[in-house]
C-alpha cells in the first residue's frame, strides 16, 4: 500500500493539470455554448512558449546553487506562456469564432476542430515533430570534484557546447542521459580539456506534481475572486446566464467574450508549462489527448460551472490514476492499457446518473 | 425536401463513370463517405441529435465483417460469405446503436456529443487492446478477399467492380433514407427533433422516435464499414479515429444538414480536393485530373495546414453547406425558373 | 352524478420553495366547455402541464374516466385522448402545415418503421388515409389553402388555427386550449368562438380553455373555474362567477 500515496499524488497532479485546461473549456462554453476544440492546442502553444521562454532566459546556463534566478525565470516563463496563450485565443475568437457564432452548434464545432487542426499542423511544420525535452536548470560540477559515480548515476549527453559563464573558452559536456560516466569517460573528458560537467537538476515528478497542485490551490481563489467580485467577472456571469438580457443592459458582449477566452487560455497556458515540466517533452500533438480528457473533465463536473471544472479535473485525474490500479489489484493485469477507455467510460457513467454533470445545473424547459 | 432527390442522385452516380485506377478508387472512397454522410445525416441532420461517435459504428461494422471473413474464409462460397459478413456487420452496428442510444439519448445537446465521442474512443481503444489473435490490435486485421482477388492483373476489374458496387450501395441507401424521412415514422422523428416537448404532448413517444433513427443510422454506418473492410483488405484501429468522424461531419455540413444529394456532392468535392492536394506536390496526378501549376509544389508539404484552413474558411462563409437543406433538383428547378421567368415560385 | 371524463384531485405543485398550485380539484363531465381564468401567475398553465403530464404533481391525483393516470407519461396520456395547444405556439416550424397535422394523426400508427423504409402497400394505404384526415381538418379550420407552406412562415392567426387542427388530429376526447385567442383581432376572436363551439358539437369534445379575454370566456363557456395564487377561489356559471366577490376582488374588478 505504500505506493498508494504515489498514485494519489499522480492522480491529483494530473487532475490539477486537467483542471487548468478544463477551466478554459467551461468558461467558454458557459458564455457562448461552444465546445472549443482548439483549446487543447492553446495548451500546447503555452507549453511551447514556456519552453522557448526558459531557453531564451538562459535557464540552462544558470548555475546552482542560487535558485532565485531559476525561480524567477520560471515565473516569467509562466507569465509569458499565459499571456501568449491568451493572446492566441483572443485572435482565434475574433477571426474564426465570432463569424460563426450565429451559424449553429455543429458549424461552430467544426470551426473549432478546423482551428485545432490548423494549429497542430502549423506547429508541426514550423517546429517539426521532434519532441523537445523541457529546459532544466543545471548544476555545475568540476571534473576533479566529480563524485565516484556508479554506472547510470551521472551520465553524458550528446555534446552541447555551452559557455559556463565563468570562462569563455571552456567547453563543457552536459551530463544528462546516455553513457555512464565511469573512469574511462572521465579520462577522456580530461584529455579533451573539459573542465567539468553540467548536471540536469530536475525536480522529481512528485515534486512537480506538488507544485502544480499548489499552483491550482493558489489560483482557484484568485479565479473565484475574479469571477465573483470584479466587474468583468460579473459581466461574464451575466452573459453566460442570458446573453440577450446582458446586451440590453449595455454589457459589451464582444469584449466580455474576448476577456473570457483570454482568461481561460491564460490558465491553460500555465497548465501547458506545468504539463511539459512534469511529463517531459514538448511536441505538436501535446494538446490532443489532454485536451480531450480535460474536456471530459469539464463535462463530468458540469460544463459551464467553474467549481465543476476544478472538481471534474481532479476527479478524472484520480480516476485515471487509481481505477486501473484497483482493477489490477483485483486481478486484471493489463488494466493500465485501458486507462483512456476507462476515463471515457467513467464519463458516460457519470452522465447517466447526472445528465448535466456533477455540479451542472439541470436544464428546465418551460412549456 | 427529399422526394426529388432520387433522380439527381442517380445522375450524379452514373456520370462519374470513367475508368482508370485513380478515378475508380476515388469513386469508391467517395461512395464510402457518401454512405457515412447519409447515415450520419439521419442522426445529426434530420434528427438534430449531436452524435460525435459515428465512427464507432463504422468500426463496429468493419470489424464484425472483417473478423467473420478472417476466421471463416474458405468455409463457404465467397459471395455467400460476403453477404453473411455484411448482414452481420449491419446487425452488430444496429445493436451497438441500440445499446448506446437507449441510455445516451436522454442526454441533451452537447452532453450527448461528449457521451457519443466517449463511446467512439472506447471502441477504438478496446480494439487496440484486445489480443492480437482476435482483432489484430494495432497491427491490423487482414480481411481475405472473397469476391475477387486483387492481383496486378485483376486490379482494373477489381476497382471498377467495386466502384460499381459502391454506386449501387449509395443509391440504395439514399433511397432508404429518403423513404424513411418522408414516411409517417419519419415525420414523428422530425417533429421530435424540432420540438420534443410538443411532440410528447401530442402522443409521440420521444424515446422511440430518437432511438430508431439512431439505430438505423448506426446500421447504415455498419454497412459502410463492412464494405470498407472488404475493399481495403486490412483494417486497423488507426483508421477509425476522431479525425474520420470530423470528415464525416464535414461531408454532412458541407452538403447541408438534411440534403441527400448535397451529401453525395460534398463527399465528392471533399475527397477529390483531399486526394488532389495530397498528390499534387508529388507530381503524381493521374491522367484526366486537371493539373495544378508547377510552382504549387509547396502545396503537398503544407496540404494539411491548407486543408484545416479551408475547413475553417468554409465554416465561416458557408456554414449551411453548399446547398443548404435543398436538394440538387430544387436548385436546378429554381435556376430554370429564374431563367425563363416562369414558374409558380413555390419551393426552393 | 356520472364519472367525470377527467379530474384532478387535491393537486399541488411545488418547485423548490415556490408553490405554483395548491390543493386544486377540477372535474369535467363529458361534453362540457369549461373556462379556466385567473390573473397571470395564478397557475393556469401549470395546471395544464400537470393534467397533460408535461410536469409531475408533487401531491394529488390525476384521473381519467375514474382511473388514476398520475403515473402515466405525457405521450401516454395524449394517446388516452387528451390534446392541447400551447400558450407560446409550438408548431414544428420547419415542417409544412399539412405535415404538422399528419404527424399527429392517429391512423399513422398503423404503419411501422419497416413499412416506411421499404414502401410497402400498407404504407401507401395508411398514407392515403392520414392525408385525407389531415386535409379534412385543415379544411375545417379554414387553413387548407396554406397546406404546402412551411408552418413557420404562416401569419399568427392561421398558426393558432393550425395548432388546433393539429390537436384535433389526435382524435381527442378532451381538448385543452391555452390562450387560443391571444393576439387575435376581435373579428378573429369571434370566428374562433364559433369554431370552438362547432368543434365541440361535431366531434363530441370536452373542452377546457385558458383565456384572458372575458368576452370570449363568458361567451362560450358553460362553467368557469377561477384560480388565484395557485388556489381555486371560485367556480360556477359565468353569471355566478361574475358576481362572486372573491373573484371580483382578485381578478375581474368591476367588469
Amino acid at each position: 500500500m505504500s505506493d498508494l500515496h504515489v498514485f494519489l499524488l499522480n492522480g491529483l497532479g494530473l487532475g490539477a493539470i486537467y483542471a487548468f485546461i478544463a477551466l478554459g473549456y467551461t468558461m467558454v462554453y458557459g458564455i457562448i455554448r461552444l465546445i472549443n476544440f482548439a483549446h487543447g492546442e492553446v495548451f500546447m502553444v503555452g507549453a511551447y512558449i514556456g519552453y522557448f521562454a526558459l531557453r531564451g532566459l538562459g535557464v540552462e546556463q544558470m548555475p546552482l546553487p542560487a535558485p532565485w534566478p531559476v525561480v524567477l525565470a520560471i515565473l516569467v516563463a509562466l507569465l509569458l506562456a499565459g499571456l501568449g496563450s491568451g493572446l492566441l485565443a483572443v485572435v482565434v475568437e475574433r477571426l474564426a469564432y465570432r463569424p460563426v457564432r450565429k451559424a449553429g452548434r455543429i458549424a461552430a464545432l467544426l470551426t473549432a476542430v478546423g482551428v485545432s487542426l490548423l494549429l497542430q499542423n502549423l506547429t508541426l511544420r514550423l517546429f517539426t515533430a521532434t519532441p523537445r525535452p523541457g529546459p532544466a536548470a543545471r548544476e555545475w560540477i568540476a571534473l576533479e570534484s566529480l563524485p565516484a559515480t556508479a554506472p547510470g548515476e551521472l551520465r553524458v549527453d550528446r555534446t552541447v557546447r555551452l559557455s559556463d559563464g565563468r570562462s569563455d573558452t571552456d567547453e563543457v559536456v552536459v551530463a544528462d542521459s546516455g553513457v555512464a560516466l565511469d573512469e574511462a569517460w572521465r579520462a577522456r573528458l580530461a584529455a579533451e580539456g573539459h573542465q567539468g560537467v553540467f548536471r540536469r537538476v530536475e525536480l522529481t515528478k512528485q515534486q512537480h506534481q506538488l507544485f502544480v497542485i499548489g499552483m491550482l490551490a493558489l489560483f482557484a481563489p484568485t479565479l473565484w475572486w475574479l469571477v465573483k467580485r470584479t466587474r468583468t467577472g460579473k459581466a461574464m456571469r451575466a452573459v453566460s446566464e442570458d446573453m440577450d438580457a446582458a446586451r440590453l443592459m449595455g454589457i459589451p458582449i464582444d469584449r466580455v467574450v474576448m476577456a473570457t477566452f483570454f482568461l481561460g487560455a491564460f490558465v491553460a497556458g500555465l497548465g501547458g508549462v506545468a504539463y511539459a515540466a512534469t511529463y517531459g517533452k514538448v511536441e505538436p500533438m501535446l494538446g490532443f489527448l489532454p485536451g480531450m480528457k480535460a474536456f471530459v473533465a469539464a463535462v463530468i463536473g458540469g460544463i459551464g460551472s467553474i467549481p465543476g471544472a476544478i472538481l471534474g479535473g481532479l476527479v478524472l485525474g484520480l480516476v485515471e490514476a487509481l481505477l486501473p490500479l484497483l482493477l489490477m489489484r483485483m486481478g486484471w493485469a493489463e488494466a493500465f492499457g485501458w486507462t483512456d477507455a476507462l476515463a471515457f467510460l467513467f464519463l458516460i457513467v457519470v452522465l447517466l446518473v447526472k445528465p448535466t454533470g456533477l455540479l451542472g445545473k439541470p436544464l428546465r424547459e418551460k412549456v | 425536401m427529399g422526394s426529388d432527390a432520387l433522380p439527381s442522385t442517380l445522375v450524379l452516380g452514373l456520370s462519374l463513370g470513367p475508368t482508370g485506377l485513380w478515378w475508380t478508387h476515388l469513386l469508391v472512397m467517395v461512395g464510402m463517405y457518401a454512405l457515412l454522410g447519409l447515415s450520419l445525416n439521419l442522426i445529426n441532420g434530420y434528427g438534430r441529435m449531436f452524435s460525435l461517435g459515428h465512427h464507432g459504428f463504422w468500426a463496429l461494422g468493419a470489424y464484425a465483417a472483417g473478423s467473420l471473413v478472417h476466421h471463416a474464409a474458405g468455409s463457404m462460397p465467397g459471395p455467400l460469405l460476403f453477404l453473411a459478413s455484411v448482414v452481420l456487420a449491419v446487425g452488430v452496428a444496429a445493436l451497438g446503436g441500440l445499446l448506446i442510444g437507449v441510455p445516451c439519448l436522454r442526454l441533451k445537446g452537447d452532453y450527448l456529443a461528449v457521451a457519443t465521442l466517449g463511446f467512439g474512443e472506447i471502441l477504438r481503444i478496446t480494439i487496440q487492446n484486445l489480443p492480437e489473435g482476435l482483432l489484430g490490435a494495432n497491427i491490423g486485421l487482414t480481411v481475405p478477399r472473397v469476391l475477387l482477388e486483387k492481383t496486378p492483373e485483376t486490379k482494373g476489374l477489381f476497382q471498377a467492380g467495386w466502384a460499381g458496387l459502391m454506386v449501387v450501395a449509395v443509391v440504395l441507401v439514399a433511397w432508404l433514407v429518403r423513404n424513411l424521412v418522408t414516411s409517417a415514422r419519419g415525420r414523428t422523428m422530425l417533429a421530435v427533433a424540432q420540438d420534443e416537448v410538443a411532440a410528447g404532448l401530442l402522443g409521440v413517444d420521444p424515446t422511440r422516435s430518437k432511438v430508431a433513427p439512431f439505430v438505423v443510422g448506426a446500421a447504415l454506418a455498419g454497412l459502410a464499414g463492412a464494405l470498407y473492410a472488404h475493399y481495403q483488405g486490412t483494417i486497423a484501429p488507426q483508421e477509425f479515429t476522431f479525425l474520420e468522424m470530423v470528415k464525416m461531419l464535414l461531408v454532412v455540413v458541407l452538403g447541408g444538414l438534411g440534403s441527400i444529394s448535397g451529401c453525395i456532392l460534398a463527399a465528392f468535392v471533399l475527397l477529390y480536393v483531399e486526394q488532389v492536394l495530397q498528390l499534387a506536390g508529388q507530381d503524381m496526378l493521374p491522367a484526366g485530373v486537371p493539373p495544378l501549376p508547377a510552382s504549387w509544389t509547396w502545396l503537398a508539404e503544407w496540404w494539411s495546414v491548407i486543408y484545416a484552413l479551408v475547413l475553417v474558411l468554409l465554416m465561416i462563409f458557408r456554414p449551411h453547406g453548399l446547398l443548404g437543406t435543398r436538394e440538387l433538383n430544387d436548385l436546378l428547378r429554381s435556376w430554370r425558373t429564374r431563367r425563363t421567368g416562369r414558374g409558380t415560385g413555390a419551393g426552393a | 352524478m356520472s364519472t367525470p371524463l377527467f379530474a384532478i384531485e387535491g393537486v399541488t405543485k411545488r418547485y423548490g420553495g415556490l408553490t405554483a398550485v395548491q390543493g386544486v380539484s377540477i372535474a369535467l363531465q363529458a361534453g362540457e366547455l369549461v373556462g379556466l381564468i385567473g390573473p397571470n401567475g395564478a397557475g393556469k398553465t401549470t395546471c395544464f402541464n400537470l393534467i397533460t403530464g408535461a410536469d409531475t404533481v408533487t401531491e394529488g391525483r390525476v384521473l381519467w374516466q375514474g382511473e388514476d393516470v398520475t403515473g402515466l407519461r405525457d405521450w401516454q396520456r395524449a394517446r388516452l385522448g387528451m390534446a392541447r395547444t400551447f400558450q407560446n405556439i409550438r408548431l414544428w416550424k420547419d415542417m409544412t402545415v399539412r405535415d404538422n397535422v399528419r404527424t399527429v394523426c392517429r391512423a399513422a400508427a398503423q404503419a411501422g418503421w419497416l413499412d416506411g423504409l421499404l414502401r410497402t402497400p400498407r404504407h401507401r394505404r395508411v398514407e392515403a388515409e392520414v392525408g385525407a384526415r389531415a386535409d379534412e381538418l385543415l379544411e375545417r379550420l379554414g387553413v387548407a389553402s396554406l397546406a404546402a407552406l412551411r408552418a413557420g412562415d404562416l401569419p399568427y392567426g392561421p398558426q393558432r388555427k393550425l395548432e388546433i387542427a393539429r390537436a384535433l388530429a389526435l382524435e381527442p376526447r378532451l381538448l385543452l386550449l391555452d390562450e387560443p385567442a391571444a393576439g387575435m383581432t376581435p373579428s378573429e376572436k369571434t370566428d374562433l368562438m364559433q369554431v370552438v363551439q362547432g368543434l365541440r358539437r361535431d366531434h363530441g369534445l370536452t373542452v377546457l380553455v385558458i383565456e384572458h379575454d372575458m368576452r370570449f370566456v363568458m361567451g362560450i363557456c358553460e362553467r368557469i373555474v377561477v384560480l388565484d395564487h395557485g388556489e381555486l377561489i371560485g367556480q360556477g356559471t359565468p353569471d355566478e362567477v361574475r358576481r362572486d366577490p372573491r373573484v371580483v376582488a382578485a381578478y375581474l374588478g368591476s367588469a
